[in-house]
């Protein structure tokens, strides 16, 4: 049985279809990329399966579980936004370790946790900086840690 | 070349007569506010010049007037709830406005805009007619009820301009990492919106607390400051007190006018880069 399931996922803003009875597999670990031209349904596709979007027909599962009714909140997914989406009010750590709050970690061991992650993504002592100054090139690596390291 | 001596002299006229109807323009503005202070100071219960020397005492009077003291205390606390309450509200709109796609959105933001175009007469007369006829007493309760429908539009301005100068997908992404709702409101919309929402409290309390005509329609046994001091305009030797307290308020009201342009341009510049 796959980890990521889709079967015969529609979607349509109240115009022709976005996306037209889209099924797909992916394998745990698979590492699956989804190619297209603008404007064919690709981040439609992908806010559906992290739960901003429902779809109008076909089942979308993980881990033999259907998502169709569950909450963004409640997805075992985590997603890079187009826009990076980075907090501007909280530090590059903070943003990092914005989704552990519900793990309730020990203090230190959260710090290691996050100091890991931006080893991993070569941001090492750059936890401190406030969000807003970062530059062009570290915005698309803390999105990414911050996906990751849950 | 030969033109270029005249022809700058002509700008320096321009510029000078600008100069000159834009200082006029200020103390038209502000010339007669300054009249207030300057005559909480004069020593003499006549509103003339010339003036008459020094004093403090109108000063001393407001603080030992109890019943000044007692309309200033109604006037803080309409302005309280009326400012906690269309702040609350606005924001409520303000979200839904600016964060789903909802029917009949348009219609909504006009029609609570609406009051502001009211004039606020018939605003306050329809007000205290209803409240008449539905056998509701008038009371401070009544006043911030009138206050709600002319300070919510104020809030709601505000606080859509601060919704829209931040991401949606700053609230996605706190979904996607596993927060609800509530703590994702907790977490990224209420610090993000902060200087929104401390600009709108301070606006609506301002508009609420300067407020006369709905005020004195519907406060009934219990006067607003405006509607004491209208009261005690009938009384001349109470009038340098008036204008002690007035010049109190005065200082109190820019005061909070340049805070709130202060916190406002602290955040504008936060969304800026963050966006």
């Amino acid at each position: 049985m796959s980890f990521l399931s889709l079967n015969t996922v529609s979607k349509s803003f109240g115009g022709p279809p976005v996306v037209d009875a889209v099924s797909l597999d992916v394998q745990r670990g698979e590492f699956f990329a989804l190619l297209g031209p603008s404007g064919c349904g690709k981040t439609t596709l992908l806010r559906m399966i992290a739960g901003f979007e429902t779809p109008d027909a076909g089942t979308i599962s993980i881990d033999s579980e259907t998502m169709n009714t569950v909450p963004p909140h409640l997805r075992p997914t985590n997603m890079v936004f187009q826009s990076y989406a980075i907090f501007p009010h909280l530090n590059v750590f903070n943003n990092i370790a914005y989704g552990l709050r519900k793990l309730k970690l020990p203090r230190d061991a959260l710090r290691a946790k996050v100091e890991a992650m931006l080893a991993t993504v070569r941001l090492e002592g750059l936890g401190s900086r406030a969000a807003d100054q970062l530059s062009g090139g570290p915005r698309p690596r803390v999105a990414l840690a911050r996906a990751l390291v849950r | 070349m030969k033109n270029s001596p005249s022809s700058s002299e002509a700008i320096g006229h321009k510029k000078s007569g600008l100069f000159l109807y834009a200082l006029a323009y200020l103390v038209f503005l502000y010339g007669p506010v300054l009249v207030l202070p300057v005559f909480s100071f004069n020593n003499s219960q006549f509103i003339a010049f010339p003036l008459s020397g020094f004093t403090t005492r109108w000063y001393q009077g407001l603080a030992a007037d109890g019943a000044m003291l007692h309309a200033l205390g109604n006037s803080l606390t309409v302005g309280l709830a009326t400012s906690l309450l269309s702040t609350m509200l606005g924001l409520a709109a303000a979200r839904a406005v600016t964060r789903y796609r909802l029917r009949g959105t348009g219609a909504a933001l006009g029609f609570i805009s609406l009051p502001l175009f009211i004039p606020d007469i018939v605003l306050g007369l329809s007000l205290m007619l209803l409240l008449g006829a539905g056998g509701l007493p008038l009371s401070l309760a009544a006043v911030v009820l009138g206050h709600l429908l002319i300070c919510v539009p104020f809030a709601l301005t505000v606080l859509i301009a601060r919704f829209e100068g931040f991401d949606k997908n700053l609230e996605e992404a706190s979904a996607d990492l596993g927060e609800d709702p509530w703590m994702t409101f907790w977490r990224v919309t209420f610090p993000l919106m902060l200087p929104g929402i401390v600009a709108s409290l301070l606006l609506t309390f301002i508009t609420s607390f300067d407020e006369f005509l709905l005020a004195f329609f519907l406060s009934g046994t219990e006067a607003t400051l405006p509607v004491y001091i209208w009261g005690q305009l009938r009384f001349p030797e109470r009038l340098p007190t008036v204008l002690a307290l007035g010049a109190l308020i005065l200082t109190g009201s820019v005061a909070l006018v340049i805070l709130a342009e202060y916190v406002r341009n602290l955040g504008s510049k936060k969304t800026m880069v963050g966006a």
